[in-house]
């Protein structure tokens, strides 16, 4: 039977008190930090301890008793599969929310609902001028009429010009955001790298830096919101069999072979998005970018991005400007990106049916993406339909009583022997069509003139909403709404005739063809409209087109939001510090602080036994 | 064994909830205050473009009563005017009828006269406005309609009176052989009576030769100077040999006692014998107007006219134009105008009629004034007819616009009573959310724990 060492109790039970007192200053430390955001609750590490091994002639009699408690560590409680759910759910929420900020500011343009005593802005302006066409009709030729018809062509080219310079704020403040979300998430990789150096550090000197993984979790939460990431943690080999752990963060979306690297370890990259360069070889000496304008600057900061506002990754580099070996600069793709990095990005760049084919190259769905520049566009498609199709109403060549083309002296003009009116027009192939309009344009007596330009008198070309305006000679009373092309064979034109004016108000219920190529040039769609209806139902097909889009992202963000709310409760959950926890351990310390206390009086007795009472019989 | 829930996840959650609670508040309380079903596209996409669309049609249909409230009045406008052409058609009619068989015949110089400016009212009549437009121009309602062309009547060259007769300029002239010289020229038969005179008056020398003062001048045996008085027919080449004091008093004269040809021009055209083309473009002119008919055009852009309405009135159609078989005018202006020329030469005393013709001419034309009226009545009942339709096409267009204005109703506006309810429920809620909150971080075991 082996022989037990009489002190050995008391070492297990001093080791028993320091575990208590570890396991007390513990839980202060989490009750202390359960409302610091993002600290994960520690635990202590106990072990059993137990001096000695097995002997060769140890007598199956001998009785091994362990010698005492050994705190080996603090440890945080996290559940990586919540975290890596959360961080995917924020990618979500991130993406949804960027789209619908941008989505609700463009809903403050477009979505007229409720607004002008409920009639709407433009909707109501297009009624009003079909109103005082009406109007118009039944007193045609009065001066007063034709000013009232004058007034509200004014106040709609306005709107539309409004409706534009307010396009163009959202533009610029997204810009902004864009911009500072690209300084912020630079700002967060360097924050992360430089974390990453110092528990690498600790990690070599033996300490798990838990707060430090505590910042740097949080970090990786708040890149995970500007960008959808995988996560994972390696093994970085110092040599003589040292390891430390090391942190890889990639972009979480698109093919998984290719997903660019945001952080290796002490590594880290910064995002660029590439200026606009001057390749002009005349003036790139001088000047190396070019503006919005396509103009020649030299300031960087003048400069406009790229056309897509396509990413560049660095080359991942360490706090000490040193690059990692192989690693070289990367442009992450159209698709590449998810979370509310990229929502900013389509937001700027996706133009939907007014794609291009450098666009849909880059991004087949780009058709279907929508963005500030396909409202834009659309905007633009249904001033320049208004201002184009009164033009030409308002625009054309003297006629008889039998609709025929005549000159100034009412003499009927003929083509190939006929008599040339619409009718004969419109029976001709399009090269003979045109050789008539040539007799009609050379003699005929042009009547009207335009009734909306870009800007300048009497330009009617590429009109938008941005400069859409009432001619000048309309202003000045040298063009007024013409009301008939009609010259019976010896009279002057009735001052009463209203045909053009019938025509004009029925413009308002013909179904227009909206192409995308008539307002972008570089429109892949050129033939084909996108669209067909009238001038209010294009306007109610971009604010619905916005009001589904809007409805489908509140939608999605809710979800979002609720999953991911979940999500993170249900980490708290694991990782959170809860009263009642750390009550218990509380009591629980205390009481095996208070057990081991007593252990060492009873072992302390027992021994007083022996000591001094023990072999004085008598005494 | 149950999942683990620390204070902070729960108070996560609650926030959530409490501001889930609240969102859901709010929008129940924005439904209260818009008394909207939806306050923007995004809540409601496929309402808010029916809701838009049907306020269009509402808008359109607001206008359509507009215009046809606008055609009803001023066709209202006509049908006065034409009353009151109506009227004074049977006054005229009735007159006409009594002095051609009133044996003595004494009014009929008083209302050959009457006659004469009912017809210059009927004209202004047919020029009233309704607005700034003139109602029986067709569709060049800016510019007046009707108006007379005034000719002095001649037989011949020479102009003459009511009654026939040349109109005569006398003019008196010291006789010198210039002046003879002249006169036998231009008019033969006075210089014969002249030369008879100088030779009767005329005082002669020894030499037989007639004695002329400083000037020229004849003179008669007391030394006076001789004068002539001749009296000439007045023609336009009569006048454009005459000094400019005399051209005056021969258009004083003209004036005074020339008879007048007055012709109805509309839009300066002849209605009688003017251009049959134009006069046919005329009655069918068009100003078409949108009253809901379904405005629309052909492929070539133009209007379909069973889609719109004519607001055209052209006054010929009503007054008459153009002549009928017996070459004779058929409109009533002037008809009446004829009727007043006739009635006015007849004597003043007696009444006889200028000429015997007149009377008969007077007969003829009374039939010809009665078809002229019933053409006006005609006329006048298909514009009351036109009337009828605006009338009907008006309530029309007031019900519709009603419905419309429900079915905007229907998508736009909640029901008060509901959404009264969605919001009291919504705030009972969030009151227990709140209530919720303050239990929500309950007491642990910390606070048992001695």
């Amino acid at each position: 039977m082996a022989i037990s060492n009489s002190f050995s109790g008391f070492t297990a039970a001093r080791l028993g008190l320091y575990a208590a007192q570890y396991g007390l200053n513990l839980t202060s430390n989490n009750t202390s930090n359960i409302n610091t955001h993002g600290y994960t609750r520690q635990v202590l590490q106990q072990e059993s301890f137990r001096s000695g091994g097995t002997d060769m002639y140890s007598s199956p009699y001998s009785i091994n008793i362990g010698n005492g408690v050994l705190t080996t560590g603090v440890n945080q409680i996290r559940d990586p599969y919540l975290d890596l759910r959360f961080r995917n759910e924020n990618a979500n929420v991130g993406s949804a929310e960027a789209r619908l900020s941008t989505l609700d500011s463009l809903a403050a343009i477009f979505d007229e609902v409720g607004r002008g005593e409920g009639d709407g802005v433009i909707e109501k302006q297009l009624s009003d001028l079909m109103t005082q066409f009406q109007n118009y009709s039944f007193e045609a030729g009065q001066d007063e009429f034709d000013t009232l018809v004058r007034s509200s062509a004014t106040t709609l080219a306005q709107l539309f010009n409004d409706y534009s310079s307010q396009l163009d704020d959202i533009e610029a403040n997204l810009i902004d955001s864009f911009e500072q979300d690209i300084d912020t998430i630079n700002g967060i990789l360097s924050s992360i790298r430089d974390l990453s150096a110092s528990i690498r550090k600790a990690d070599i000197h033996g300490d798990p830096a838990l707060e430090l993984r505590d910042q740097r979790n949080l970090l990786i939460d708040e890149l995970s919101k500007h960008m959808k990431i995988d996560v994972s943690y390696g093994v970085e080999d110092l040599g003589e069999g040292f390891k430390v752990e090391k942190l890889i963060i990639k972009i979480g979306s698109g093919e998984y072979a290719t997903r660019p690297t945001l952080v290796d370890g002490v590594f880290a990259t910064q995002l660029t998005v590439p200026r606009l360069e001057n390749t002009d070889p005349d003036t790139a000496d001088a000047l190396p970018y070019l503006d919005k304008d396509g103009q020649p600057t030299a300031n960087l900061d003048d400069a406009a991005y790229n056309e897509h506002y396509l990413i560049t990754l660095e080359p991942l580099e360490n706090p000490r400007g040193i690059v990692l070996e192989g690693s070289n600069e990367v442009e992450i793709a159209d698709t590449q990106l998810y979370g509310s990095l990229q929502s900013k990005r389509e937001m700027l760049t996706k133009q939907g049916e007014y794609s291009t084919t450098d666009d849909l190259t880059l991004d087949p769905d780009a058709a279907a993406n929508r963005g500030i520049s396909f409202y834009r566009h659309a905007l633009n498609s249904l001033a320049n339909k208004v201002a184009n199709v009164f033009n030409a109403l308002n625009v054309g060549y003297q006629v008889n009583e039998n609709g025929f083309y005549t000159d100034a002296d009412d003499n009927v003009l003929t083509h190939n022997g006929n008599n040339i009116d619409a009718k004969y027009l419109a029976g001709l192939d399009d090269a003979t069509r045109e050789a008539a309009m040539a007799v009609v344009e050379a003699n005929g007596v042009q009547l009207g003139g335009l009734l909306f330009t870009n800007g300048t008198p009497d330009d009617g070309t590429e009109i938008n909403a941005a400069n859409i305006s009432i001619n000048k000679s309309w202003s000045n009373g040298t063009v007024r709404v013409q009301n008939s092309f009609i010259k019976p064979t010896g009279l002057p034109i009735s001052s009463q005739d209203n045909t053009n004016i019938l025509r004009m108000i029925m413009a308002f219920t013909d179904k227009q063809e909206y192409i995308a190529g008539d307002v972008f040039p570089d429109a892949e769609e050129q033939d084909s409209p996108y669209f067909r209806g009238t001038f209010q139902e294009m306007l109610s097909n971009i604010s619905a087109t916005l009001g589904n889009d809007t409805n489908i992202t509140t939608t999605l963000l809710d979800n979002y939001t609720v999953a991911a709310v979940d999500l993170d409760a249900s980490r708290d959950n694991v990782s959170g510090v809860d009263l009642n926890d750390e009550a218990a351990n509380l009591m629980q310390y205390q009481s095996a602080y208070n057990a081991a206390a007593r252990v060492i009086t009873t072992i302390d007795e027992a021994l007083d036994k022996l000591i001094n009472g023990t072999g004085a019989v008598g005494r | 064994m149950t999942m683990r829930v620390t204070t902070n996840s729960v108070l996560k959650s609650y926030r959530s909830s409490l501001s889930s609670s609240f969102s859901k508040l709010t929008k129940a309380r924005d439904t209260v205050l818009t008394q909207r079903n939806f306050n923007s596209y995004a809540e409601d996409p496929a309402s808010a473009t029916q809701a838009f669309k049907l306020r269009r049609s509402f808008i359109r249909t607001n206008d359509q009563l507009n215009n046809t409230e606008s055609v009803l009045n001023k066709f209202g406008t006509a049908y006065q005017v034409l009353d009151n052409i109506s009227d004074l058609a049977n006054e005229a009619n009735d007159a006409v009828l009594r002095a051609i068989n009133d044996p003595t015949g004494s009014g009929r110089n008083a209302l050959g006269q009457t006659l004469l400016v009912t017809a210059d009212s009927m004209l202004q009549l047919m020029n009233s406005k309704y607005g700034d437009s003139f109602v029986f121009a067709g569709n060049d309602g800016l510019n007046v309609p009707f108006s007379w062309q005034q000719e002095y009547k001649k037989n011949g060259d020479v102009y003459v009176d009511k009654y026939g007769e040349p109109l005569v300029h006398t003019m008196t002239n010291n006789v010198t052989d210039a002046y003879l010289a002249d006169l036998q020229t231009r008019n033969p038969n006075a210089y014969q009576s002249a030369m008879a005179s100088v030779q009767a008056y005329a005082q002669t020398d020894a030499n037989g030769d007639y004695v002329v003062d400083g000037d020229g001048n004849y003179l008669d045996a007391e030394g006076k100077i001789l004068s002539f008085t001749e009296e000439n027919k007045i023609t336009d080449d009569y006048i454009a040999g005459l000094n400019d004091t005399e051209k005056a008093n021969v258009d004083a004269i003209i004036k005074r006692d020339a008879a007048v040809i007055k012709t109805v021009l509309y839009r300066g055209q002849d209605i009688t014998n003017g251009d049959a083309n134009l006069i046919n473009h005329f009655t069918n002119e068009s100003a078409f107007m949108d009253i809901g008919m379904g405005l629309k055009d052909n492929e070539l852009g133009e209007l379909n006219e069973l889609s719109a309405f004519n607001s055209a009135l052209c006054g010929l159609n009503f007054v008459g134009h153009s002549t009928d078989a017996d070459g004779d005018a058929q409109n009533l202006i002037s008809i009446v105008q004829e009727l007043g020329d006739i009635f006015s030469r007849c004597d003043i005393d007696s009444g006889e009629f200028a000429h015997d013709e007149d009377a008969a001419r007077a007969t003829e034309l009374q039939l010809k004034l009665y078809d002229a009226m019933g053409e006006l009545t005609s006329a006048t009942t298909d514009l009351s007819t036109r009337a009828s339709f605006l009338n009907t096409n008006a309530e029309q267009l007031t019900d519709a616009s009603v419905l419309l204005n429900e079915q905007i109703v229907n998508i736009e506006d909640c029901d008060l009573a509901d959404a009264i309810t969605t919001f009291s429920w919504a705030q009972y809620c969030y009151n227990a959310a709140l209530k919720v909150g303050n239990s929500v971080l309950s007491e642990s075991l910390m606070d048992y724990m001695k």
